[in-house]
C-alpha cells in the first residue's frame, strides 16, 4: 500500500495507494525555507496532475521554525496561482513533534493505517534530513567523545569513515579544535586531543547542547516518578521494547560514570535519544505532556541527536549516554560548579591533564 | 445537587466497626468511598471524603444472609434507624417480593442529621456468566423483611481485603476499581436517581479517582504500590473467575477507553470524583486525562500482557 517512488508516477516522499478512493501523494520537507515550500506545493501539483490513479496531494513542512501564520500566507498565495481543478486537491500541514496540524481543511484520508504510514514517513524523513549533513560540530563530538573514553585515536580518514562527514567538514573541524590548542601536531597520523582541558571541553559541551534539538516534558499530575525511578522503568521496559537507541543521560549519566561525584538531586531526567524517535515516552508515562513554555518545570527532557559514542561503545546495549552529553546537559541545567567537577574527573579518568 | 457533608473516613470506620457485633467483624468488608478514604487518608485528618452511603459487604456468600440479618437487629436495636423516604423507611412483608423489598439502609442513631447511612450488601455466589450480574436475597429481621444486593463483580472485593485496626477489612483499591471497570465495558446510558450523572461515569471516574491517589501515594512514601495494581487484578480475575479470567481481562479496559476518548463524559467524571473522593484535593482535567493515560498503559496495557 505505501511506495516511495515505486511506480513511474512523479517522486513523492509517501505514495499511498488508496483502494478506497483517490491515491494520496505526500510531499514531506523539513525546511526552515519559505522558497522549499513553495518549490515542495508546485511539485505536489505537479505530481497530482500526472499520476497514472487519481490522486490528491498532501504536502507537510516538518519541525519547521516557519510560523503558522507565515505557512498559512504562502498557502493562501500558492492557492491564489494554482489551477482551479487543482487547488482543491491538494493539502498543507505543519508536523511538530509527531503531531500533524492542518493548514486549512483537514485531507479527507484519516484511516489509522494511513496515519500510521504518514507519521512514519514523517518521522524517517526529519531524521534521515537529520542524518544527511554532519556537522562540523558532530565530527568534534565524535572525538572529544573518544578522546574521553580513553580510546586509541583515530586519523582523519577514520573519523570520516566512522561520522560520514565530508572531507571539507571533517577537517574544518579539525582546524577548528587546532585553533583552539586542543589538537596539536601533524595532520596526516592519528589525531590526538592532547590539548583537552576541562575548560575547554565545557566549552565544546555548551556547543554540543545549542546544536541538538531538545523535547520537553511535563507531569500535570505533580505526581511523575523521580527522575530515577523513571530512569529505572526506562532501563526495564528497554529489555522488553526496541527501545536501545535511548541512554540516561544528564545528571543520573554523569552519577553513572563517577557515582563519587558530589552533584545534588538530579531535577529531571535527561535522555539522550540517537534515532529521532520519542513514541517510547507514551510508554514510560503516558502522563507527562510535551511543552514548548519555558515557565513550566520539565520534569523529562529528550535531546535528540547523533550519538557521538565510539562505535565500539555504542554496538553494545550501553545504557548511559555519552560523556559530552552528560556534560552538555549538566551545562544546560546550570549546575556549573557541577560541570566543572564532571568535567575535571572525565579528563582525569581519560588520561587528559585535568 | 446536594453536596455531602466531608466525614473524615478513620471516624466513620471506627464507628462502624464498633456498632456491629463482635463476631460477625470478621465477615464484613467495607466497600465503596469509605474503604478508599480510609485506604489512603487514614493517616491524614486534614482528607476527607464526602459520601452519603457506607457499603458493607458480608462474606463469604454462603454466610451472608445470617450475617446481615444478625447485623441489621443489633443496629435497630442500638437505635440506629432506617433511611427515610418513601422507598426505604418501612420494612417489607413475608409475602413482597424479594424485588420490592426494601435494601437494608440504617442512618446510626443520636445524629438525626446524619449525612451518611449504613448499606448491606452480599458477596455474589459463584461466577456464572449468563447470569444476572445484579442478585437480590431477603434477609428476615426483628422488625420485618428486607433484601441485600450481590453485584457479579464485587466477588474482587472479597480478594486479600486489607486489615484495618477496627477488626473490619476494607476492599483493595485495585479490587474495587477492576469491579468497576468490569461493571461498565461501556459508557451506558443509566443515570444516579436524582441527578444528572451518568452511572458509569461516576464509577469509572472512581476508577481514576483511586488510581491518582495510588499513584500519588506511592510518590509519597517511595512505594510501588500501582505498579502491582496490573498483576494484583489478573492473580483476582483468576482466583474468583478461572477460566473466564482471560476474557474478562482483555475487556477490562473498554469502558476506560470510552470515557477517556468523550470529553463531555470524562469531565463529568470528574465533576463527581471532586464532590465525592477527592473532595479534599481539586483535581484538574489535565491532571485526570494524564492519570488516564497513566491507567491504560500501566495497568490495562500490562493486564492485557497477561492474556497473552
Amino acid at each position: 500500500m505505501v511506495g516511495r517512488n515505486f511506480t513511474e508516477d512523479p517522486p513523492v516522499s509517501l505514495h499511498w495507494n488508496n483502494p478506497a478512493g483517490p491515491d494520496v501523494l505526500t510531499e514531506i520537507r523539513r525546511t526552515n525555507s519559505v522558497r522549499d515550500v513553495r518549490e515542495a506545493l508546485v511539485a505536489l501539483a505537479y505530481a497530482v496532475t500526472s499520476t497514472s490513479r487519481p490522486s490528491t496531494g498532501l504536502c507537510v513542512i516538518a519541525d519547521s521554525r516557519l510560523s503558522d501564520g507565515r505557512l498559512r500566507a504562502e498557502w493562501e498565495r500558492f492557492r491564489g496561482i494554482v489551477r482551479s481543478d487543482i487547488g482543491p486537491r491538494l493539502y498543507l500541514a505543519a508536523a511538530k513533534n509527531g503531531e500533524l496540524m492542518y493548514l486549512e481543511g483537514a485531507h479527507p484520508v484519516t484511516s489509522d493505517a494511513f496515519m500510521r504510514a504518514l507519521l512514519a514517513a514523517v518521522h524517517a524523513e526529519s531524521f534521515a534530513a537529520g542524518g544527511k549533513r554532519v556537522t562540523r560540530q558532530q565530527v568534534k563530538a565524535a572525538l572529544v567523545e573518544r578522546a574521553l573514553w580513553g580510546l586509541p585515536p583515530l586519523t582523519l580518514a577514520d573519523l570520516r569513515r566512522q561520522t560520514g562527514a565530508s572531507y571539507q567538514t571533517a577537517d574544518a573541524a579539525l582546524v577548528e579544535l587546532q585553533m583552539t590548542d586542543v589538537v596539536s601536531g601533524m595532520r596526516d597520523g592519528p589525531i590526538l586531543l592532547n590539548g583537552l582541558r576541562p575548560h575547554l571541553l565545557r566549552k565544546l559541551a555548551d556547543e554540543h547542547a545549542s546544536a541538538r534539538r531538545s523535547v520537553r516534558f511535563v507531569d500535570p499530575t505533580g505526581d511523575a516518578r523521580a527522575p530515577g525511578a523513571m530512569a529505572e522503568r526506562l532501563l526495564s521496559l528497554r529489555r522488553r521494547h526496541d527501545w536501545h537507541k535511548v541512554a540516561v543521560a544528564g545528571v543520573l549519566g554523569a552519577w553513572r560514570y563517577f557515582p563519587d561525584i558530589n552533584i545534588t538531586a538530579a531535577p529531571r531526567l535527561d535522555l539522550s535519544v540517537y534515532d529521532g524517535d520519542q513514541s517510547f515516552v507514551a510508554r514510560l508515562d503516558a502522563g507527562l505532556v510535551s511543552t514548548d513554555d519555558p515557565s513550566r518545570k520539565p520534569v523529562l527532557v529528550l535531546h535528540m541527536q547523533r550519538d557521538c559514542r565510539p562505535p565500539e561503545v555504542a554496538a553494545r546495549p550501553y545504557t548511559t549516554a555519552a560523556r559530552l552529553d552528560c556534560l552538555a546537559d549538566l551545562e544546560e541545567l546550570g549546575l556549573q560548579a557541577d560541570a566543572r567537577e564532571f568535567a575535571h574527573a572525565l579528563c582525569r579518568l581519560a588520561g587528559l591533564a585535568a | 445537587m446536594r453536596v455531602e457533608a466531608a466525614l473524615s473516613p478513620a471516624d466513620v470506620l471506627a464507628q462502624v466497626a464498633a456498632a456491629l457485633p463482635a463476631d460477625v467483624r470478621g465477615n464484613v468488608i467495607i466497600i465503596g468511598s469509605l474503604a478508599a478514604g480510609y485506604h489512603f487518608f487514614s493517616g491524614d485528618g486534614g482528607r476527607a471524603i464526602r459520601t452519603k452511603d457506607v457499603d458493607c459487604l458480608f462474606s463469604p456468600h454462603s454466610k451472608a444472609i445470617a450475617a446481615a440479618a444478625e447485623v441489621a437487629d443489633q443496629l435497630i436495636r442500638a437505635d440506629w434507624k432506617l433511611r427515610e423516604g418513601p422507598d426505604w423507611s418501612q420494612p417489607g412483608k413475608t409475602d413482597d417480593e424479594e424485588k420490592d423489598l426494601p435494601m437494608v439502609r440504617l442512618r446510626p442513631p443520636g445524629e438525626a442529621a446524619a449525612s451518611w447511612f449504613l448499606e448491606l450488601l452480599s458477596a455474589p455466589p459463584a461466577f456464572d456468566p449468563g447470569a444476572p450480574g445484579k442478585n437480590l436475597r431477603r434477609v428476615e429481621t426483628s422488625i420485618g423483611h428486607f433484601a441485600i444486593c450481590s453485584f457479579a463483580f464485587l466477588a474482587l472485593a472479597e480478594w486479600r481485603p486489607l486489615d484495618t485496626a477496627h477488626g473490619v477489612r476494607i476492599a483493595r483499591p485495585e479490587m474495587m476499581a477492576l469491579a468497576n471497570l468490569l461493571h461498565h465495558p461501556a459508557i451506558g446510558a443509566a443515570l444516579i436517581a436524582g441527578t444528572d450523572w451518568n452511572r458509569s461515569n461516576k464509577d469509572l471516574g472512581r476508577v481514576l479517582a483511586l488510581a491518582y491517589l495510588a499513584i500519588q501515594r506511592d510518590r509519597r512514601d517511595g512505594t510501588a504500590e500501582f505498579d502491582a495494581w496490573a498483576e494484583r487484578m489478573w492473580r483476582a480475575l483468576q482466583d474468583k473467575f478461572g477460566g473466564h479470567a482471560p476474557q474478562l481481562a482483555a475487556r477490562a479496559g473498554a469502558g476506560m477507553s470510552a470515557l477517556l476518548a468523550s470529553p463531555a463524559d470524562l469531565n463529568q467524571a470528574l465533576r463527581i470524583a471532586n464532590l465525592g473522593l477527592l473532595a479534599s484535593m481539586d483535581v484538574s482535567l489535565e491532571a485526570f486525562r494524564a492519570t488516564g493515560a497513566r491507567f491504560m498503559v500501566e495497568v490495562i496495557d500490562e493486564l492485557e500482557q497477561f492474556v497473552q
